[in-house]
């Protein structure tokens, strides 16, 4: 047991030390081959990613890389003949990575780090209470109505009056919150979470307007410009819900089926297991934080 | 695979609610089953967890009323603060003995008290020849029964004598409990702070493990300078990533040497205007 653990270990750190990045990239590509002729992978069926860029040239920084990411929720399994079930799959939280090549180098200045135009307007409404109170002598001056009482001996010391005040804050607050982070030299990372919603949904930024970054090519002539796109998460960050049985069931059935919490819960963590088995990514020792990929792509020159 | 998605089916409908149940029937090693698991909100009065692991789980909102739970099985779970008896902080695995990056670094691991105590029993020998199947001397043993801190060379002994021995023989069910036992978190790493033994994390200790490595990735060579004498020169063999670990933990640019770029002219290392001595 502790013979597999060291190497995994070994596995884990040379893919994250490792900044031969050539490695590493063709390591995860042929890995990707595997798996594309094997089966589809099922977690990038929550997410649809496109990468493009620029036609690079020497000492010129024009070069933009586009990301094109879209974030939908589902139900998985329906068309998968292996399934008997189908579920929901959502994700929580995800990190995009653009890295790029040893021959290429990223304008720092220019790293998109902007509040994407999408957004919505939240509205939050406060009632505040004013009380105020007053002296009918300190007002200055006395209407019919405060004499006649005054007279008849009701006369009122204070009167009292209430003010609601109706404040509404207009707040834009974008639909996925995109939070910066530097990767180094190698590239630039963006986390994004939700705002509002419990899940992450829609484009978190315009694909063509806003553009991650721009290159510029090290060397004079550049064979082949290696820019990789990684949509990374971590093993929390998958929600998985509602399993549904597919057939064996009438329609009355599958909707009074209640499913005890308990097995809910295991049959979740283990479909959650199985998803993540299936991305083959090597666990880091610390599960709370082993990362999957979840789409990997290269930008093409466009 | 397709029977994997067969079993989550089964599991869901499962008349049986017992976690340990529910784990047999995924097929996978049941122990580690639900690591790292999200069991928010479940009921689990009542119910018996022994030999079941709960790392990096969360079971916030889990009733464990009358639950039975193996020793240190929750000990790196997040759990109300109802049940935090259930923790200790005997949170390290003897499996991590074996990370070389631990030999590295000044600390020293203590036993959960009575393990050995049992051992003995299950072994049904003295402390004496105890002693002499764990290959440590009996002052040892009696410093690891009493839940003293001995050294992580010392624990790697009794880690290599511990493997030999209860791989090759689980005789008797006493034998397999304190196997079993072992399999669950039952080391406490710690290091001396003015003479008194302060316990770390072992998550703390896995994420120091990335510093020992970074500092380890030198190149030493040994050259003669000027006067005569030996003297070492250590260069770090990728120095982006090296400076750039430097960085991040705390070190300024003013470490680094103004020569630097001119020992590594195509890195187009980024300095600081040296401003002299004075």
């Amino acid at each position: 047991m502790g013979r597999q653990i060291i190497q995994s270990f070994a596995l884990v750190f040379s893919s994250t030390y490792g900044r031969n990045l050539s490695v590493r990239y063709s390591r995860l590509y042929n890995r990707r081959k595997l798996l594309s002729s094997n089966r589809q992978l099922f977690l990038s069926e929550v997410v649809s990613i496109d990468a493009h860029h620029d036609p690079i040239k020497f000492d010129d920084k024009s070069a933009g890389v586009y990301v094109d990411l879209t974030f939908q929720e589902g139900r998985v399994g329906g068309d998968r003949p292996e399934i008997p079930f189908t579920f929901k799959l959502n994700l929580k939280r995800a990190l995009l990575t653009v890295s790029v090549g040893r021959d290429l180098k990223y304008d720092r200045r220019h790293v998109a780090r902007t509040i994407p135009n999408s957004s919505v307007e939240h509205t939050r409404l406060r009632g505040a209470r004013d009380v105020a109170e007053r002296e009918i002598a300190a007002e200055g001056r006395v209407d019919l109505a405060s004499l006649a009482s005054a007279i008849s001996g009701k006369f009122r010391k204070r009167s009292e009056i209430s003010r609601v005040d109706e404040l509404k804050l207009v707040q834009s607050l974008p639909e996925t919150l995109v939070t910066p982070r530097s990767e180094g030299a190698s590239g630039y990372s963006w986390i994004l979470e939700p705002t509002f919603r419990e899940h992450l949904r829609g484009q978190p930024w315009d694909p063509i307007a806003d553009p991650r970054l721009f290159v510029e090519s090290l060397a004079d002539q550049l064979a082949d410009p290696h820019i990789l796109v990684e949509l990374k998460c971590a093993f929390e960050d998958i929600h998985i819900s509602d399993i549904v049985e597919k057939d064996g069931l009438s329609e009355d059935e599958r909707e009074n089926l209640v499913l005890h919490e308990v097995n809910k819960k295991a049959a979740e963590h283990f479909l959650k297991m199985l998803l993540i088995e299936a991305h083959l990514m090597p666990s880091r020792l610390d599960n709370r934080f082993r990362e999957v990929v979840i789409a990997s792509v290269t930008a093409i020159e466009d | 695979m397709a029977d994997e998605f067969d079993k989550v089916l089964e599991i869901a409908k499962s008349d049986t609610h017992d976690l340990v149940e529910l784990a047999r029937l995924s097929g996978r090693e049941i122990r580690s089953f639900f690591n790292s698991a999200d069991l928010r909100g479940c009921d689990l009065s009542g119910q018996s967890l022994v030999g079941l692991n709960f790392d990096w789980a969360d079971l916030r909102g889990t009733s464990l009323r009358e639950s039975e739970i193996s020793e240190g099985a929750l000990n790196n779970a997040i759990v109300d603060q109802e049940f935090d008896f259930f923790q200790d902080e005997f949170d390290s695995y003897l499996s991590d003995i074996d990370f070389p990056q631990l030999h590295k670094l000044a600390v020293f691991g203590r036993f959960r008290p009575g393990l050995f105590e049992d051992l003995s029993k299950a072994i049904g020998s003295t402390y004496k020849e105890t002693s002499k199947v764990l290959g440590v001397g009996t002052s040892t043993l009696r410093r690891m029964r009493l839940g003293e801190p001995v050294s992580t060379e010392t624990l790697e002994i009794v880690k290599d004598s511990l493997d030999d021995f209860l791989y090759s023989s689980l005789g008797s069910s006493d034998q397999r409990e304190v196997f079993e036992r072992l399999l669950q978190p039952s080391i406490s790493f710690g290091q001396y702070l003015s003479e008194r033994f302060m316990p770390i994390n072992r998550s703390d200790i896995l994420s120091s493990f990335e510093i020992v490595d970074k500092i380890n990735e030198v190149v030493r060579t040994r050259y003669r300078d000027k006067s005569g004498y030996f003297n070492w020169s250590i260069k770090p063999k990728n120095l982006l990533p090296f400076l750039q670990f430097y960085r991040e933990i705390g070190f300024s640019d003013h470490d680094i040497s103004p020569d630097a770029n001119l020992h590594y002219p195509d890195l187009k290392i980024p300095m600081l205007p040296f401003d002299g001595d004075g």
